[in-house]
């Protein structure tokens, strides 16, 4: 049965530094789903150095620290950052992820359940 | 003129991969072609024709698990790479070292639904460790050679190439590095070690709980100095098994779901669980709110994603066992004789708990009682033979009743529990170390899933002995039924099995049926003393059930069942 309570369901954010790859993106997601989490929004942007800046607004009630630790065990990830303090998702994503306002974070819960 | 597929012998070649298993088609025909040249181009590579690619998958599965080495398995697109992903998740599960190599259709072509296009790179996301598809003539040679580093580096597991036909008939050019980054290994620090000894000596009852991560760093060696140094009590899982020498004093024995009672006790009564290379699987842990419930955890491995998955622990380590265990051996080599002494009333009440808890064989009823025939087998057997499992109430026995002294000696599918294992991977192991005895332990129901692996050992004349034991059933599904599921017995009925040792002759290879208790040891003694490829079918009772077992969802000191043969609790459980 699923659960429909979204209230309670965690937001972060997740913030990765990789190497370019075409594939990238696809098995980073992979991993988000199988470690039990949805992807809320993402963006990605093409650094210098043959780096990709990829990041990922998840939920998901299954534990955070265990997804960000599977993400950093594939080859192509170098860093991953982890924010689920609401002020610092707040900031992060006004900086980072412009199509999500900071109002939807304030709200995060119930705006997640609608997103 | 070289073309890539003359690159990708040379690669492998240089990897030292001489010995491979696949089957061709379509695809993947050029490097077929170059495996055929190889040996006129002074690049001899045996391929060992398989039966089906799930059976090349396990072949190369056996091989790695046997010896430490990277397994290879070949195969062509659509279907034929389909039915590898079965072998590829269960050394994923595992952590086994596989290379396999699929043919895809040519570049121009894909994305096409062309004939045999399957999107084996896609299905191979969620099945390997990693996975590369060449689209670029000139990465191919630092694609295998990385495929091979990601294969056995940290935990290890199984990478997938996907080489388009084109990549593989085109001139090969001018190669470049991949450029992939290395991933830092995390040294143990002093303070980390000191911190970990400290937990121990602090602890009233510590004990070991040691995972398959230790055989695969290849530490085992380091593990029993330090068990011998400390004394203290030590389980494992059923990858562990063989981690530990069976003579050690104070070996409890696997825990889990169907583990010896005396060491699920033992863990739930401790005060402290040292996990080493394991990791808290469910079927180890029963209802995990209750597991070890008393016990700080101490949890080392390669793999920082598994601590803190499942068990908050106090002191989590992440750092190769190869390194970890040396250190923790030397911190203890010269433990004082108090300290060793303060743990005596631990040991004495494991010892207790394992004196309660013997297996018996003392079976009342005529029919063979298979826990009592595998412990004859593992008794007579050369303590250098190889068994692998299928999977059911037989893989369980085995595990039970059978004694290792190297985990590469006990292959059996773990973490996917893959019915069909034994056979194939038995091939494979054969093939890695024709001077020791393999033995595959099969169950009726498995067996038939990889039954064509036949085929392979009449061709390459393998000596591969078979252990069938045949309860006429789907035996451990039959066992759930009737205790959680009402006694309604569905689809679990084989009492239509074939003539297993006509069918075994058809490929020309001997066979002996038993059905007798005063059968088994004259039968043991010839099948371990026979040359050559053999089946021993072993007819038993259907009722025979394995125990104890923790029913899901149970803590683990409530499981049913003692494990002695004449209280079963075969009635009115559940
Ligand atoms: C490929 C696969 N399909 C289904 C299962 C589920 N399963 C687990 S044990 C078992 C019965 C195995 O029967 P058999 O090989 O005769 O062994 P027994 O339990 O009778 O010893 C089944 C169907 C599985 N583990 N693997
Ligand atoms: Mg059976």
């Amino acid at each position: 049965m699923s659960n429909n309570n979204h209230n309670e369901t965690p937001i972060a954010h997740l913030s990765l530094i990789c190497t370019s790859n075409s594939i990238l993106l696809e098995r980073l997601l992979q991993t988000i789903r199988y470690r039990g989490f949805q992807v809320l929004n993402m963006n990605s942007n093409d650094l210098e150095n043959g780096e990709t800046e990829v990041n990922f607004l998840v939920k998901g009630q299954a534990k955070l620290t265990t997804l960000k630790k599977s993400l950093e065990t594939i080859i192509d990830v170098q860093q991953c950052y982890l924010t689920d303090e609401k002020e610092k998702l707040a900031k992060l994503l006004e900086m980072g992820l412009s199509s999500i306002n900071s109002s939807f974070i304030n709200n995060a819960p119930q705006q997640a359940a609608n997103y | 003129m070289k073309i890539g597929a003359d690159l990708i012998i040379d690669t492998l070649y240089k990897q030292g991969a001489t010995e491979v298993f696949g089957y061709p088609g379509g695809t993947i025909m050029p490097v077929y072609d170059a495996l055929f040249r190889s040996y006129e181009r002074n690049v001899p590579i045996k391929h060992y024709l398989c039966r089906h690619e799930q059976g090349a998958g396990f072949a190369a599965v056996g091989f790695a698990r046997s010896t430490g080495k990277t397994g290879v398995c070949i195969a062509t697109s659509g279907p034929g790479a389909t039915n590898l992903i079965t072998a590829l998740a269960d050394a994923k599960l595992d952590s086994v070292p596989v290379v396999a190599i699929t043919g895809q259709v040519p570049r121009p072509l894909m994305g096409t639904n062309a004939f045999q296009e399957v999107d084996v790179f896609g299905l191979s996301l969620a099945s390997c460790k990693h996975s590369f598809q060449v689209m670029d003539q000139s990465e191919l040679e630092d694609t295998i050679n990385q495929a091979f580093r990601i294969a056995n580096e940290g935990r290890p597991g199984p990478v997938l190439i996907d080489i388009p036909k084109d990549v593989q008939m085109n001139a090969v050019i001018k190669q470049t590095p991949l450029n992939l980054p290395t991933p830092q290994v995390q040294p143990i620090t002093l303070d980390q070690i000191e911190l970990a000894k400290s937990l121990i000596l602090n602890a009233k009852k510590p004990i070991f709980y040691i995972g398959g991560g230790v055989d695969m760093a290849k530490v085992s060696r380091q593990l029993n100095a330090l068990l011998s140094h400390t004394q203290l009590p030590a389980v494992t899982t059923l990858k562990g098994i063989g981690a530990i020498k069976s003579s050690y004093p104070h070996f409890m024995g696997m825990l889990g779901m169907h583990g010896n009672g005396a060491a699920n006790l033992a863990v739930q009564e401790c005060d402290l669980l040292i996990a080493l290379g394991a990791r808290f699987d469910d079927r180890v842990t029963g209802k995990l709110s209750t597991f070890a419930a008393k016990a700080k955890v101490l949890h080392i491995d390669v793999d920082n994603s598994e601590l803190n998955k499942l068990r908050q622990v106090e002191l989590a380590i992440t750092c190769g066992l190869e390194a970890a265990l040396p250190a923790l051996e030397q911190q203890f080599s010269l433990i004082d004789s108090n300290d060793q002494q303060q743990w005596q009333s631990w040991r004495d009440e494991c010892a207790e708990l394992k004196q309660q808890h013997q297996w018996q064989y003392d079976c009342p009823a005529q029919g063979i009682y298979a826990p009592a025939l595998l412990n004859e087998l593992s008794n007579v057997m050369p303590s250098s033979t190889v068994i692998t499992c299928d999977v059911g109430q037989h893989q369980m026995w085995v595990a039970q009743h059978m004694t290792f002294d190297s985990s590469k000696n006990h292959l059996s599918s773990g973490g996917a529990g893959t019915m069909g294992f034994g056979l194939p991977v038995a091939v494979g192991a054969k093939v890695a170390r024709p001077n020791d005895q393999v033995i595959a332990v099969c169950g009726d129901g498995s067996i038939m899933m990889n039954i064509q692996e036949l085929g392979t050992i009449k061709r390459f004349n393998l000596g591969v002995k078979i252990l069938l034991i045949d309860n006429a059933k789907l035996g451990m599904v039959k066992q759930w039924q009737e205790l959680f599921f009402d006694k309604r017995l569905s689809e679990t009925d084989l009492s239509d099995n074939p003539d297993f040792v006509k069918l075994a002759s058809a490929f020309d290879i001997p066979g002996k049926m038993i059905c007798k208790k005063s059968e088994v040891e004259q039968a043991i003694k010839e099948f371990v003393e026979f040359d050559g490829a053999f089946i021993l079918h072993v007819k038993i009772d259907a009722q025979d059930n394995v125990w104890p077992l923790v029913p899901p969802g149970a803590a683990n000191q409530d499981m049913i069942g003692n494990g002695s043969a004449d209280n079963q609790p075969t009635e009115n459980v559940g």
